[in-house]
């Protein structure tokens, strides 16, 4: 009887638990969401210092809004009769004696961010110098007349690249990626404005053979 | 015995008959719950067949979308060019200039979001771009009180004529796409190199299509492109020379390997440096000179910090020295993690020199040089014998808006779009917690550009 019992819960359990993964991940999201602030680090930073000195946050004064923080916003915005959210809005700063950057819209470096993504489909095991290369490329190819005039553009330009082309630009880039992509938006060039790369081995196209390629870095030709 | 087996075997009677009763239940639970997520999976399953062709049909749409777009944006064109060489009226050619180089970024947006190989789009990309960087600058030499001239009308003419066959073979194109032709099926089927879409497209742009020249200082010009090597002095140095330069430079090398050379618009040969951090680094040494140009490097991931940030300047400075700068200052610094950037800028007379800018990327745990960029420097670097203002930065503070608190001011040299370099007084302002650089025409006072900070939750960056 017991063994039925366990077979049947089992295999409820077996049956259910894809639902119940998913619905864990989907709850996950929703507090990674919700904990996500709007304030710049340094604001951040003032906030936990503040809810430090009245003895609400005990973790670190790191600029990271994470649950520690949240719920020390939480505490302070009860004990003051806020709405309680979590959110250290323009009244909840105001309470706290923090001034918020309220002309400073906020923004985030989405530009900065699609570079990394192609930079990390296109580029990921080539070697940093490589990856700053394809990156200075992509910016290259928005400044020539050549090409489309944005970062979104060029990336996104349908059969321009491989990697986007089958979907890898939406795997999540890693730090270096992100660094490759600051560098060349700083201006570092390791190609002196070339527009195409290509690797030898893979590449299906002849016409990339007609350009002049100027350096060879890691795996990728580059050319103009 | 017997009636202790009889009563045995009916508890075994019993117990079977709970057996199968428990037995029948789970079963039927089982099969119910198998059957219902069967159901479940089929439906998912037939959805996810409805969407599939489903996704084809929206980014079909926005393939023809785009399609028409571009043609509406050609048209559009081509008939306001032919107004402007109609009109005799500086405001209306103005305007409508201005309403051309519009129209060119939409048709530019439009043909680059269709499927079609780069490398068969390049002219007309190039064209289109070139168009509206051309009747931009024309605009706006108006705008400063000018009126066209001859050769610029003549321009004009010639372009409309590019315009008036584009215009026809897109149109004659598009005739044939709205019989049953799908962009999304063409562009998926391989003829040789290219798809089949970019295979018919092109043919719009066919053989005697001549795009005409045009000379202007602007967006997108070929002038743009041309940029020569100014800056660069010394000796024509060898492989072996240039790397006792790389030596030098970098005292805390462990590994030194020559890696290649690259003859573009600077000539350079390129190492392998590993410090004795174990940061690997790509260096480019010119091949005049043997200055280092660029170091491309990642940096340690950790976030220790051992050195400050006055002993940061200290070390970025003491690299651009060596490597042939002259009279750096720092002018402007990001710092990210542990990684602090530096901007250096030369001086002349006590004037900052902002078009050759250099930049340092420093590991603030190491204290090494990780990230270095010169080709500004160096591209344009040239002894400028700067004209002395007979003005003082007072002179101006009232042209700054009111409520905005000065920081700072100093006199600099500062670039102007294509090439143009104006002397100018930069005045750092803060308002309601932004910060602003506003720089004013050192002799006229008048203003000549404004950059905000940004800050992002990537560091802060000058617009």
């Amino acid at each position: 009887m017991k063994k039925r019992i366990i077979a049947l819960v089992t295999m409820l359990v077996l049956l259910l638990v894809p639902v119940s993964v998913a619905g864990g991940v989907a709850i996950a999201r929703n507090q990674a969401a919700s904990s996500v602030s709007a304030l710049t680090a340094n604001e951040n930073k003032a906030v936990q210092q503040k809810l430090k000195e009245l003895g609400l946050y005990k973790g670190k004064v790191d600029g990271i809004y994470g649950k520690g923080t949240r719920s020390a916003v939480i505490s302070f915005q009860k004990s003051r009769g806020l709405v309680a959210d979590g959110i250290v809005g323009p009244k909840t700063a105001k309470a706290l004696g923090i001034s918020l950057n309220t002309q400073n819209v906020y923004q985030t470096s989405s530009d900065l961010y699609t570079l990394a993504k192609c930079v990390y489909a296109e580029a990921r095991g080539e070697p940093y110098e490589g990856q700053v290369a394809v990156a200075a490329v992509i910016l290259n190819r928005v400044k020539s007349p050549e090409f489309p005039n944005t970062i979104a553009g060029v990336v996104y330009q349908p059969w321009a690249f491989t990697a986007v082309h089958d979907g890898q630009i939406n795997l999540e880039p890693n730090q270096t990626a992100y660094n490759a992509a600051r560098d060349a938006m700083n201006g570092w060039d390791p190609t002196y404005g070339c527009l195409y790369y290509y690797n030898a081995a893979t590449a299906t196209s002849k016409w990339i053979f007609s350009r002049t390629t100027i350096v060879t870095i890691g795996k990728h030709k580059f050319a103009i | 015995m017997k009636e202790n087996r009889d009563v045995l075997s009916v508890e075994k009677r019993q117990n079977k008959k709970r057996f199968s009763k428990g037995l029948v239940i789970g079963l039927s639970v089982a099969v119910g719950v198998l059957g219902l997520s069967t159901i479940g999976f089929a439906t998912a399953y037939g959805c996810m067949q409805a969407s599939s062709s489903d996704y084809a049909v929206q980014l079909e749409n926005v393939y023809q979308k785009n399609l028409y777009d571009l043609v509406e944006s050609v048209n559009n064109t081509e008939t306001k060019l032919s107004k402007i060489l109609a009109s005799n009226s500086n405001d209306y050619q103005k305007k409508t200039l201005m309403e051309v180089a519009q129209n060119s970024q939409l048709a530019e947006n439009s043909i680059s979001s269709l499927p079609i190989s780069q490398n068969n789009l390049a002219d007309s990309v190039k064209f289109i771009n070139q168009m509206g960087g051309y009747t931009q600058t024309l605009a706006d030499k108006i705008a400063q009180g000018s009126s066209l001239t001859e050769s610029d009308l003549a321009t004009l003419e010639k372009l409309h004529e590019s315009v008036v066959e584009m215009k026809s073979q897109i149109n004659r194109f598009v005739r044939k796409v709205q019989k049953e032709y799908s962009i999304l099926q063409q562009s998926l089927n391989l003829s040789g190199d290219f798809n089949n879409f970019t295979v018919d497209f092109s043919k719009i742009k066919g053989e005697d299509v001549d795009y005409p020249t045009m000379i202007y200082d602007g967006p997108f010009s070929d002038a743009e492109l041309d940029m020569t090597v100014k800056g660069l002095k010394g000796d024509q140095l060898n492989k072996e020379e240039c790397q006792r330069e790389v030596e030098k430079t970098f005292k805390n090398y462990a590994d030194i390997s020559y890696s290649g050379e690259i003859n573009s618009r600077f000539e350079t040969f390129t190492y392998h440096v590993t410090n004795t951090d174990n940061q690997k680094l790509f260096v480019q040494v010119s091949k005049i000179g043997g200055h280092v140009i660029t170091v491309s490097g990642r940096g340690s991931e950790s976030s220790e910090k051992n050195i400050s940030k006055e002993d940061a300047e200290k070390i970025a400075i003491d690299f651009a020295k060596e490597n042939g700068v002259e009279n750096p200052e720092i002018v402007w610094q990001d710092q990210l993690g542990n990684k602090i950037y530096l901007n250096i800028a030369p001086s002349e007379e006590g004037i900052i020199l902002y078009p050759d800018l250099v930049k340092v990327k420093i590991d603030m745990g190491s204290g090494s040089v990780i990230g270095y960029d010169a080709t500004n420097y160096f591209l344009n670097h040239i002894p400028r014998a700067l004209k002395k203002t007979a003005h003082s930065s007072g002179d101006f503070k009232s042209k700054l808006p009111k409520s905005y608190e000065l920081k700072g001011e100093r006199l600099v040299l500062a670039p102007l779009d294509y090439g143009k370099e104006v002397i100018c007084f930069e005045y750092e302002c803060e308002y309601n917690g932004s910060t602003y650089y506003f720089y004013l025409n050192a002799e006229t006072g008048k203003e000549e550009n404004v950059l905000k900070v940004i800050n992002t939750d990537d560091g802060s960056k000058l617009m």
